[in-house]
């Protein structure tokens, strides 16, 4: 009996490192391909979906491996961009450098924010993160002198990294981050503190009898995920240059909520799936019609219904018949 | 001065109104079924737009507040059934229900956007536009007197029913002791139908307060839909009150915000309000009542 | 394993109160749990047995009197600090991390959660310590579920689970092993598995102290057994002791 649980254990480490590395190896590469050969739209798409998928990974992990209902991951995003476009534009910071003080200024808000939060569950938590994001949004909006209010910021600098970083160059850069951002999200999931964050999920009484700090994991877990946003806002800000406002309204949450339900909330590997799916479609990325709006309306009703665990739960039903 | 006050307190206690009332469809839901129904705010905008369509067509107004209050409430009902209902049923998640009314919302916005295109017409309502001056200087719209007439009666009228009927009690307990509730008997499905079509019904009552003395279009659900549960936050869920406390205080601060301080506080005042009460007293403004 | 002197014992209670609005539940009791000892803490219903528990193990803050583990006062020491110094406990309801595996769920049990890690979870793809590996394994082995180490907790049974709880506690290695009515709901072979596991702990320097209403596995098992009545102790002493005193049949049939 005892050799039969070392093999398995073994086995199993192997086949989540192995599982691990082939996904960032393929994404790296078809992703630096991308970049390499593909036109100025492609490439733009490519930005974006590496923008989007640190932010649906991000909510996946607050609300599905942590179980906190965040609906302020919009407002991360923006002051994660804002701060990066202020700090280069305003008080000339190198882009590079405003990327750590970004991390360090949302890492901050969202420990104040996730200090009370932590407190709640439920709805209590949704409805106060959700007023805290429109808050922010309103902040913004009306801060016309540092934000360019409603009108947004334009001529944001250039990334410059031993020269001016754009179009296809900035495409590997994109590809890179996320790649990273990508190994440390598993890492993270993987390690001792992604079990504890699990299981506080779980059962915060039987964790806080193993010896989990309940709150401090918690807090962790909605901190962790608010940075990861502000990495998206740092990358979307120095791709477009350019930001306003409605980029981080509150409604925002919910499509990258629903993007993670197609996916499967908690499943990692579906919701990079289903954000690749999904956000190769315009509507995902802004331009979106009353039509087109409508019909996210439709698909977000259909997949609650019809499709609740996502891709996740379909992967999953494959993987138990192959095992059988 | 006095005067100001007095108006500030009007009008204030108009808005408060219509956000209590709005707090208390969302109430009347969440205590029935535990959910938090993001599309409340829709009704209210079915019920005046559709009023106005009905209006230009040449119904007269008994009629048209009739038909438009009937089909918001079918509306409300439909989604329970056609969408709520299964859900409950297969036990899905926080997450799934909020993100299915959350599509809810956006359908039918957008649908009306769609059909009735996104213009703001203006909404008549049956007692006119006259504005009545006190004094010389409180103005009050025949409609205000409206709005604290019907906001007043729907209050009682609600409370009522959920005090002294067999239907209202089981809608108050159904959430908080779901187990219990069916062991004496209450049909969890059908108390929840039934609190959605009244959610729906007061919604729709909202959107011929509102609609009157703002606009109807497809968007103006989307504000007073969310001050709705903010309002009811901040009164609290301990009681049907909670509802109306929340909305007055909110629609008070906010008008006076908005007459004394410049206008950059007003907008984001509500959200303001609500996390100071989250911070410091989390169940709300009224004080629970131990039973 | 350090040896405690045995009057301060591994763990001290010291005229413990307790009341809930009038009721008191635990009432100016004294208990002291001896090193390496297995010890029963028995009564009728409502004796007070759970709130003791909930007392020692942190759940609950007495009205007066002082908790001491090692010598150290914790009477105000939070659940997850106990539970870093030696103390490991069970539930009532077997409280397992339903999504994740047994191996996971007893992972977690002997992982040291002392920081959180945060550099370490993110920089590099981490794996448990060997040490840690090997005594999960054997805490599996111990308990009889090692076959299930691959079955998310979810799928266990009833008995099962409560096994898998209680393996999550012994593999702490604790000092203190709080056991909740560990026996309810198990099987006859889940229950030789589980006190065979509880003596192999108790060889390798853990106390033991089992809430239980199983007569035959607490005179079976126990060494030390401690018997409440209305929030009182009112005897304590080896099983024939108690099995042969007057206050205690007198407690439980009634006068």
């Amino acid at each position: 009996m005892t050799t039969a649980t070392v093999i398995t254990k073994k086995e199993r480490d192997w086949h989540r490192v192995g599982t691990t590395l082939l996904w960032a190896l393929t994404m790296l590469v078809i992703g630096l391909a991308a970049a390499l050969f593909g036109n100025s739209y492609q490439v733009t798409l490519l930005v974006n979906l590496a923008v989007t998928l640190i932010l649906t990974l991000s909510l996946n992990f607050v609300v599905g491996y942590s179980g906190q209902f965040s609906l302020a991951h919009a407002a991360f995003f923006g002051v994660g961009a804002y701060t990066s476009a202020v700090l280069s534009k305003t008080l000339g910071v190198p882009p590079i450098l405003a990327l750590p003080i970004a991390l360090i200024v949302v890492a901050t808000l969202s420990t104040i924010v996730g200090i009370p939060a932590a407190r709640f569950h439920g709805y209590y938590l949704a409805v106060a993160t959700l007023a805290f994001s429109i808050l922010i949004e309103i902040i913004v909006r009306q801060s016309p002198s540092v934000t360019g209010g409603a009108y947004g910021l334009q001529q944001i600098p250039y990334l410059d990294l031993f020269g001016r970083i754009e179009g296809h160059a900035y495409g590997i850069v994109a590809v890179v981050v996320f790649v990273v951002f990508f190994l440390a999200h598993n890492n993270l999931l993987r390690s001792r503190l992604g079990r504890a964050i699990t299981a506080v999920r779980d059962n915060p009484a039987a964790s806080a009898a193993a010896g989990i700090n309940v709150m401090h994991t918690r807090l962790f877990g909605f901190v962790i995920s608010a940075t990861a946003a502000a990495l998206a806002g740092w990358l979307h800000a120095f791709y477009h240059r350019a930001l306003n406002p409605m980029l981080f309204s509150a409604e925002w949450t919910f499509i990258w909520l629903f993007m993670v339900l197609v996916g499967g909330i908690g499943h990692w590997q579906g919701v990079v799936l289903g954000t690749v799916l999904l956000a190769i479609l315009p509507e995902f990325l802004g331009f979106a019609t009353d039509q087109t709006i409508l019909m996210v309306g439709v698909l977000m009703i259909a997949a609650a219904l019809f499709a609740p665990r996502g891709l996740g739960g379909f992967l999953d039903r494959i993987a138990a018949k192959m095992r059988s | 001065m006095t005067a100001s006050i007095i108006q500030v307190l009007l009008s204030g206690a108009q808005a408060g109104i219509i956000y209590g009332l709005l707090a208390l469809s969302y109430y009347v839901i969440l205590s029935a079924s535990n959910i938090l129904n993001f599309a409340q705010g829709e009704w209210m905008m079915i019920a005046a737009v559709s009023g106005a369509v009905l209006i230009a067509s040449g119904l007269p107004y008994p009629l048209t507040i009739l038909l438009s209050v009937v089909i918001a409430t079918t509306l409300a009902v439909t989604a329970e059934r056609l969408i709520v209902r299964p859900l409950e049923q297969r036990g899905a998640s926080l997450t799934v229900v909020i993100l299915a009314l959350f599509g809810v919302m956006i359908v039918v916005r957008y649908s009306t956007a769609l059909f009735f295109g996104r213009q703001e017409e203006p909404l008549e309502g049956p007692f006119g536009n006259e504005v009545l001056a006190v004094g010389d200087s409180i103005f009050l719209p025949v409609q205000s007197l409206v709005v604290y007439a019907i906001g007043a009666a729907t209050f009682v009228g609600v409370n009522l029913f959920l005090r002294h009927t067999w239907l209202g009690r089981g809608l108050r307990v159904a959430a908080i002791d779901s187990y219990g509730a069916q062991v004496i008997g209450i049909d969890l499905n059908r108390v929840r139908l039934v609190a959605f079509g009244l959610g729906g019904l007061i919604s729709a009552i909202v959107g011929w307060l509102y609609g009157p003395l703002y606009a109807a279009g497809y968007l103006i659900g989307a504000t007073p839909g969310i001050k709705g549960f903010i309002a009811l936050f901040i009164g609290g869920m301990a009681s049907p009150w909670g509802a109306l406390v929340g909305g007055l205080f909110l629609g008070i601060t906010e008008v006076t915000a908005s007459r004394f301080l410049p206008s950059i506080y007003a907008e984001g005042l509500a959200f303001f309000i609500l996390i100071l009460v989250f911070l410091f007293r989390p169940t709300g403004l009224l004080r629970r009542r131990t039973s | 394993m350090l040896a405690v002197p045995s009057q301060m014992g591994v763990l001290n209670v010291q005229s413990l109160s307790k009341s809930f609005g009038g009721l008191r539940a635990v009432s100016d009791v004294s208990l002291v749990l001896e090193d390496r000892r297995i010890h029963g803490l028995i009564g009728p219903n409502g004796a007070g047995k759970s709130t003791m528990f909930g007392l020692i193990a942190g759940d609950l803050r007495p009205d007066s009197g002082a908790v001491t583990f090692g010598g150290r006062d914790i009477t105000t020491m939070p659940v997850h600090e106990r539970a870093r110094i030696g103390m490991a406990r069970t539930f009532q309801i077997a409280n397992v991390f339903e999504s994740m595996t047994v191996w996971d769920n007893v992972l977690i049990g002997a992982e040291r959660h002392d920081n959180l890690g945060i550099a370490r979870s993110i920089l590099w793809h981490s794996s448990p310590a060997p040490s840690v590996a090997a005594r999960v394994r054997e805490t599996l082995d111990l308990v009889g579920i090692a076959e299930l180490a691959d079955v998310p907790a979810s799928f266990m049974t009833f008995g099962q689970q409560r096994l898998l709880a209680a393996a999550r506690a012994m593999a702490a290695k604790p000092k203190l092993l709080l056991l909740d009515e560990p026996a309810a709901g198990l099987s006859g072979p889940e229950i030789e598995a589980l006190t065979s596991a509880i003596r192999h702990l108790r060889s390798n320097g853990t106390t033991v102290i089992v809430v239980e209403h199983n007569m035959k596995l607490v005179m079976g098992l126990c060494e030390h057994i401690a018997v409440m009545n209305l929030g009182k102790k009112i005897a304590e002493g080896s099983p024939s002791e108690i099995k042969n005193s007057r206050a205690v049949s007198e407690a439980y049939l009634g006068r």
